[in-house]
């Protein structure tokens, strides 16, 4: 008689893997089974022997080699070197940032601020168009309407659809080169 | 204050060192099959230990160790594609008293075939085992180590142990089959 008790269990059991009501029922099993119980010990017998069998695989000369060891153990050097790097790098950045942002065309009118706070404003325009409006069918409707939305935007003409060039393929002009003689004489 | 914390760490990993380099190197050696390339592994192991915050790793640094090294172990057979994982669908201890030598003897022979035995398993089987009686971790931490889902550690666990018995079961019936013949033929 094995209940509902499978092998997994069995197993889980011996390997001490099962949660406490599991564990209850099982042993509730093992109490009335004879096979459930053989079973679990030779999973016991299992276990034991292949700890013992598996330690004793364990060379004495499973050792790294004495470099190998040296190079294990030996800390990685704080270095002058890596520290100014890093200082370097720190520093450019810093340069960089204070460069950028003490630049005048940065805080005019129509500089980078500028323009980024115009972007913004067109964004939340179109947004504001897309929640009331249907999406836009072309590109020129789409332009049309954030020029409608953002004033901003039309007064500086940022915006600016321009008609792609019509894809012609013209004819090699061929000019009658003057000679170099005449050249010259210019 | 930057020696001291620098002495810490090459204390600890010194410490790490004399009580995993053994288990990770047989550990490692039985998935790369080659002493040097295993030592190569457990070296990289302990280097990478080095770059770790201790406080990170206090608690579960057995863990730790074992998921680097076979993750470093598959990396460097990966070129060589020599692990070929089998795919799942294959699917209080008794002690022993008063063991006498020519029953010690006996036990000797029959771990030494075991040890033969979890040579032959499937890959996968082979490494679970190894994790769960060498390494002695849970279900848990071999799910951890491995990437597998604790039930399927489970699965393949029990389906190696079931393998295992199997084939000792089949020893002793050829122990027994020849032992009557040799009877037979006296």
């Amino acid at each position: 008689m094995r209940g509902k008790v499978s092998d997994q269990d069995l197993t889980d059991y011996a390997l001490n893997e099962l949660q406490p009501d599991e564990r209850l029922y099982v042993e509730s099993m093992l109490a009335v089974s004879e096979e459930c119980r053989n079973d679990v010990y030779q999973m016991l017998e299992l276990s034991e022997m292949l700890k013992e069998g598996l330690e004793s695989e364990e060379n004495p000369e499973f050792l790294l080699d004495t470099e190998q060891r040296n190079r294990v153990l030996a800390v990685p050097a704080w270095t002058f070197k890596g520290f100014l790097r890093k200082t370097a790098a720190v520093a450019i950045l810093a340069a960089g940032t204070a460069y950028a942002l003490t630049r005048p065309a940065f805080w005019q009118e129509g500089g980078t601020v500028d323009k980024l706070a115009t972007a913004g404003q067109a964004v939340q325009s179109l947004v504001g168009e897309l929640q009331t409006k249907d999406l836009p069918k072309t590109a020129e409707e789409l332009i049309a309407r954030i020029q409608a939305a953002s004033p901003v935007i039309e007064r500086s003409g940022d915006f600016q659809l321009v008609a792609a060039p019509a894809a012609v393929c013209t004819p090699p002009v061929f000019v009658e080169m003057p000679a170099v003689s005449e050249i010259a004489e210019m | 204050m930057f020696q001291s914390k620098a002495k810490k760490k090459s204390a600890w990993v010194q410490s790490a060192l004399e009580r995993f380099e053994r288990p990770l190197l047989q550990y490692a050696l039985s998935i790369v099959q080659d002493l040097d390339r295993a030592k190569d592994t457990v070296q990289e192991t302990f280097m990478r230990l080095h770059t770790q915050e201790q406080a990170n790793i206090e608690g579960h640094l057995s863990q730790w160790l074992f998921t680097v090294c076979r993750n470093c172990a598959l990396k460097s057979i990966k070129k060589e594609d020599r692990y070929i994982y089998v795919e799942h669908e294959e699917f209080e201890h008794r002690k022993v008293e008063s063991v006498t030598p020519l029953q010690d003897m006996a036990r000797r022979e029959q771990i030494a075939r075991l040890m033969e035995h979890v040579k032959s398993l499937p890959r996968n089987q082979q490494d679970v085992v190894r994790l769960r009686f060498h390494g002695n971790h849970s279900y848990q931490e071999i799910s951890q180590i491995t990437g597998l889902s604790v039930g399927n550690v489970g699965f393949i666990l029990n389906a190696a142990m079931r393998n295992l018995r199997t084939k000792i079961e089949r020893d002793e019936k050829d122990e027994k089959i020849i032992y009557l013949a040799k009877q037979a033929a006296s």
